[in-house]
């Protein structure tokens, strides 16, 4: 029983986001987040998706139900907690991977000089091994405008994984890679998910890797949230707008 | 009547800008906090890209500048001075122009065309790329990592630049003087050195540290009022530059009245 809540890293009971979008109705979200799976929320607006996956980390209030990210009660931290309590979730975004004014290897450092305040040196050594470990070929000292899509993501998924942050936020990680790349792209999202919790808009680019690693797949549409337990079951679902969205990809 | 409502309005827009301003500076500020590390490294290499940025590099035109400013303005204020008083007088009107007046604004002019600018324009396209964003998301205050390490390098920057700009300015301004008048030179520096007193440094610095706040606070809070379009950035920079200019000015003026 103790080990069931351990794993639960994100819990949402009856959430609604509270949200700027106005154009969207919200329905209440609930659901848990476990160690070492992959939830993926689906739908056919991105934007109120994006919104669902904020509150789950955390970013976002909600303004009815409750949400729990890594046992707190965000609402309740002050600024300093809220910090430190941000230290331990990775985010990912494929469309702003990195800051275009330093190059990659202090991309990387940097949530360990701002949340450790290691000394250079340790942090770009920790840094360099990473890079070497996620088999980016680039040089560390490049800049993220001269790295391709993918090794954009790459760094991307080395700022994100720095920190060894047990609960990992991906926002479109296949955003603007070709075919070849979404697949190298997944098998490294594939190996890092293992040990964290992962939850990630966006899937549906790259459905094979939700076939591969998708414990949980949530459609969320303007009317009605409905959980799947993986891929094949939402691949199955004879719900009209489940189907109207997979006849898109 | 539509006049007497364009004033209306546009004396609101101030006041709440001027609020605005205010309270992104004091939110920035509140970031030194006693829990907070004193020497951030993340921080630290920040604020050490930006004094290259806006205080070392920008020492070849400072220079440039004093020496040539000083050697124009500076003789013409002496032949000015040497006319009226009959060089009674000369060292005290010289250095109180140039130390209260010339310097700082030259400085901060100079600042406003090379630093404000640039930070306006770095900010913005990060925040048109939506670069922010994630760095929030991992834990990182905005305020502290971005804003507050450009304020304090624009003070750092403009309270030494302008020091070193009235000093170069004053030097070349009183030996090309003496080049042409029959003024003592052991006389005028001793003079001058006398001058200096603690009042008057603490003035000096008060007012570069103020004008300093003004133009990075201005470039910071215009640089991350951009929206997520570049179109954006251009018009930001140009009320940034015209903003600054005026708040300078203002503030300028307030001193004179103050000092007087």
């Amino acid at each position: 029983m103790k080990n069931s809540l351990a794993s639960r890293l994100v819990t949402a009971n009856n959430a609604v986001p509270c949200s700027t979008e106005s154009k969207f109705s919200f329905p209440s979200l609930s659901c848990d987040l476990k160690l070492s799976e992959l939830t993926c929320l689906v739908g056919p607006h991105r934007a109120q998706l994006r919104v669902y996956l904020l509150m789950l980390a955390g970013l976002l209030k909600s303004k009815q139900g409750e949400v729990c990210v890594l046992g707190q009660k965000v609402c309740e931290l002050d600024p300093l907690a809220w910090q430190s309590f941000r230290s331990q979730i990775g985010y990912i975004s494929g469309i702003a991977p990195s800051l275009s004014s330093q190059h990659a290897l202090m991309n990387v450092m940097l949530p360990l000089l701002y949340h450790l305040n290691l000394p250079f040196r340790d942090a770009a050594d920790k840094a360099r091994a990473l890079l070497t470990n996620l088999e980016c070929d680039f040089e560390p000292t490049m800049y993220p405008a001269k790295l391709d899509g993918f090794q954009r993501g790459q760094l991307a998924l080395a700022r994100a994984l720095i920190l060894d942050p047990s609960l990992l936020i991906m926002d479109v990680p296949f955003n603007d890679l070709g075919a070849k790349d979404r697949q190298k792209m997944a098998e490294l999202l594939g190996k890092h998910k293992l040990n964290r919790a992962v939850c990630m808009i966006g899937g549906l680019q790259y459905p094979r890797f939700l076939e591969q690693h998708a414990s949980q797949v949530i459609f969320i549409s303007e009317y009605q949230i409905i959980h799947f337990n993986g891929w094949a079951s939402f691949s199955q679902s004879e719900d009209k707008e489940v189907q109207a969205l997979l006849n898109t990809f | 009547m539509k006049f007497f409502g364009w004033i209306g309005y546009q004396c609101s827009e101030a006041f709440f800008y001027v609020i605005d301003l205010t309270c992104f500076l004091l939110r920035a500020l509140s970031v030194w906090q006693p829990h907070r590390k004193i020497i951030n490294r993340a921080v630290y290499s920040v604020f050490l890209d930006q004094l290259i940025l806006n205080g070392i590099n920008a020492i070849a035109i400072i220079s440039f500048l004093a020496v040539v400013v000083g050697i124009s303005i500076a003789s013409q204020l002496v032949f000015i001075i040497v006319s009226v008083t009959g060089a009674k007088d000369f060292v005290e009107i010289l250095s109180r122009l140039i130390l209260s007046e010339i310097g700082p604004l030259i400085t901060s002019v100079v600042l406003v065309g090379r630093s404000c600018t640039g930070i306006v324009v770095d900010l913005g396209n990060t925040k048109v790329a939506g670069e922010l964003e994630p760095l929030h998301y991992s834990g990182i205050n905005i305020d502290d990592y971005v804003v507050l390490p450009r304020i304090v390098c624009m003070v750092i920057s403009q309270v030494i630049l302008a020091l070193y700009f009235s000093a170069i300015m004053l030097m070349f301004g009183v030996i090309f003087s003496l080049l042409i008048y029959e003024i003592s030179a052991q006389e005028s520096l001793t003079e001058l050195l006398n001058l200096v007193t603690t009042d008057s440094l603490f003035g000096f610095m008060l007012k570069n540290v103020c004008f300093g706040l003004i133009i990075g606070t201005v470039a910071c809070f215009h640089g991350l009022l951009v929206n997520n379009a570049s179109i954006h950035v251009s018009e930001q920079m140009q009320k940034a530059v015209v903003r600054c200019i005026v708040f300078l000015f203002l503030v300028d003026s307030y001193f004179i009245v103050f000092t007087l």
